[in-house]
């Protein structure tokens, strides 16, 4: 039986967590072009819809063998963190992807690939018992969205036209309201995945503010020192690379490693998005893998650098503190969950390729989305 | 979001009923916007975007009255019915020639009236101890009684806002000229313009 606080907080952090999706559909739907902003912010509310259902029925069973259709605080928490992950998915594959492809795919993603990865960090499975630490799923949400993300990309194709005609955002004041309520909301991150003290839980929400805003001056200085200007949509995506780092590690670090760490999601974020994709050639059309992926790796390695004792007894030293099992630990996990996410989505994209299409044809993503998979516009 | 604070809110405390009523808000709201899309893409074709926003709305809205006394499975079926519901609500408008221009009726009253009868039906003591057993539960009163409800409201409050509006037009008039309607009423009623 919980406590009326413990249950008090992890309500209200899961209604924050939720506040993350329309923060996503926001973020995302000011990226696209004019003709897909609808379809680019509908789909993290299908993502949302559909998990919720399939978390309550069997996903939460799954991962944690609570009964399905339990009404327990927790389950409203991952309820919320499970369609995150899928939400941020989309991200790289919009502007092309079918959306009955879409809500497919992303049910039985969430069965075979997220499902497991939270039993496995989460819910007593083989990554917990090695003492993998992952706060409020550095691993579970970002790394599996991340990879997954990019596994689809490649296998989906770029966009008609990437790399030779621009792509101009239709509406970036969309994406900063869209990057502040995902600020806002990763507070709801704070509670961990588990029922982590009061004191553990300032002590996250401390680092997650920190990591986040640290992440946003780096982005915003390496940029100012490579380009001249730096931009407003970077200092924001750098805001969001700091977020996604610091959630393996927040309830484990103290407020300055937290700093660090957001210093580092800032710069490596900033590389990957701006160089290793041009280089690598692959279009991940809203940086899943460039934010989510790299940033939620650094993080769960970060932590087994920097976690620490003094500022959570139920965590564990980091390689910093004398304890370098943890490093390791976190690197098996790290690699863990890039070949399990990243294989599952590959066969699961081949196997369904068989039967349905995942993208729609060249005339159709021309027209645009919104008009040929939806009916409608978002401007007239 | 707003929504959890209104209807967990109302437990009047951190408490298990505040759970079930969070999530059976979240549950039938999402059933919902996924039961309007689906209507939505076997009848037109294609699901619009605003239908599954709109469908979220229905859910939420239609839950509000059972939220504390029902489960999650049961919120499924309200949302699953207020999807469908209020998308055929908002199909036959045009058969009965009102203009409401968002919606309110469709979605808040057809799915409001749904839902405080369904409450009927699909209420538990085992869910909410301080509630009621519903008609599925062996309790066919309860069910009379929050029709009783739905009359009584729908009554009181079609006839308040009848006089309320006849006795407004009286004094001050209800509607802006035509013209103004044609200029639009941010520059008439406010004096100032959304867009440059």
């Amino acid at each position: 039986m919980l406590r009326s606080d413990q249950t008090l907080w992890l309500l209200v952090s899961a209604a924050l967590v939720m506040l993350t999706l329309p923060g996503v559909a926001l973020f995302y739907g000011g990226m696209v072009r004019k003709k897909n902003v609808l379809n680019t912010m509908g789909m993290p509310m299908v993502a949302l819809a559909m998990v919720s259902l399939a978390w309550l029925c069997f996903g939460d069973a799954l991962a944690f063998g609570r009964s399905p259709g339990s009404s327990t605080p927790q389950l409203a928490y991952q309820t919320m963190a499970a369609a995150l992950a899928l939400a941020l998915v989309t991200g790289a594959l919009v502007e092309r992807m079918k959306v009955l492809f879409f809500l497919v795919f992303g049910l039985l993603w969430t069965a075979l690939v997220y499902g497991p990865l939270a039993h496995w960090l989460w819910g007593g499975g083989w990554l917990t018992n090695i003492g993998a630490l992952d706060f409020a799923g550095g691993a579970v949400v970002h790394v599996s969205a991340g990879v997954t993300a990019l596994v689809a990309a490649v296998m989906i194709g770029p966009r008609k036209g990437y790399g030779r005609v621009e792509m101009t955002p239709n509406h970036l004041p969309l994406s900063f309201c869209g990057a502040g309520l995902m600020w806002v909301g990763w507070f709801g991150f704070s509670a961990g995945a588990s029922l982590a003290p009061m004191t553990t839980a300032t002590g996250a929400f401390v680092a997650i503010q920190v990591s986040a805003a640290a992440a946003a001056l780096t982005w915003m200085a390496v940029e100012w020192l490579q380009r001249d200007k730096p931009t407003a949509l970077g200092t924001v995506s750098g805001a969001v690379a700091g977020l996604v780092a610091i959630t393996p590690a927040a309830g484990y670090v103290s407020p300055f490693s937290a700093v660090v760490i957001g210093i580092g999601a800032g710069g490596l974020c900033y590389m990957v998005v701006n160089y290793v994709k041009l280089i690598l050639g692959y279009d991940d059309s809203l940086d899943v893998f460039g934010m989510h992926g790299v940033g939620g790796t650094w993080g769960m390695i970060a932590t087994g650098l920097f976690a620490s004792t003094a500022v959570n007894p139920d965590g564990s030293d980091g390689l910093f503190y004398g304890y370098p099992y943890q490093f390791f630990a976190q690197v098996v996990a790290v690699v863990a969950v890039w070949a399990f996410a990243g294989a599952v989505t590959f066969l699961l994209v081949k196997g369904l390729t068989l039967v349905l299409r995942p993208r729609v044809d060249h005339e159709a993503e021309i027209a645009g989305l919104d008009l040929t998979e939806h009916g409608e516009k978002a401007y007239s | 979001m707003g929504w959890f604070g209104f209807n967990a809110g109302s437990a009047l405390g951190a408490n298990a009923i505040a759970v079930t009523a969070f999530l059976s808000t979240h549950t039938a709201a999402v059933t919902a916007a996924l039961a309007w899309m689906a209507v939505e893409w076997v009848h037109r074709g294609t699901p619009t975007v605003l239908g599954i926003a709109s469908g979220a709305v229905a859910g939420l809205a239609t839950v509000t009255p059972g939220a504390g006394y029902v489960g999650p499975f049961s919120a499924m079926v309200i949302g699953l019915a207020a999807g469908g519901l209020s998308y055929a609500a908002i199909m036959k408008k045009g058969t009965f020639g009102y203009d409401d221009s968002l919606d309110v009726v469709g979605i808040h009253g057809v799915g409001g009236i749904f839902g405080v009868l369904a409450t009927g039906v699909l209420a538990s003591k085992a869910v909410n101890p301080g509630g009621a057993d519903g008609l599925l539960h062996g309790n066919a009163w309860f069910l009379g009684l929050q029709m009783l409800a739905t009359l009584a409201v729908a009554l009181f409050a079609g006839l308040g806002t009848y006089l309320i509006l006849k006795l407004v037009n009286r004094l001050v008039g209800l509607r802006v000229s035509p013209e103004e309607e044609r200029m639009g009423l941010d520059l008439t009623q406010h004096n100032e313009r959304a867009y440059s």
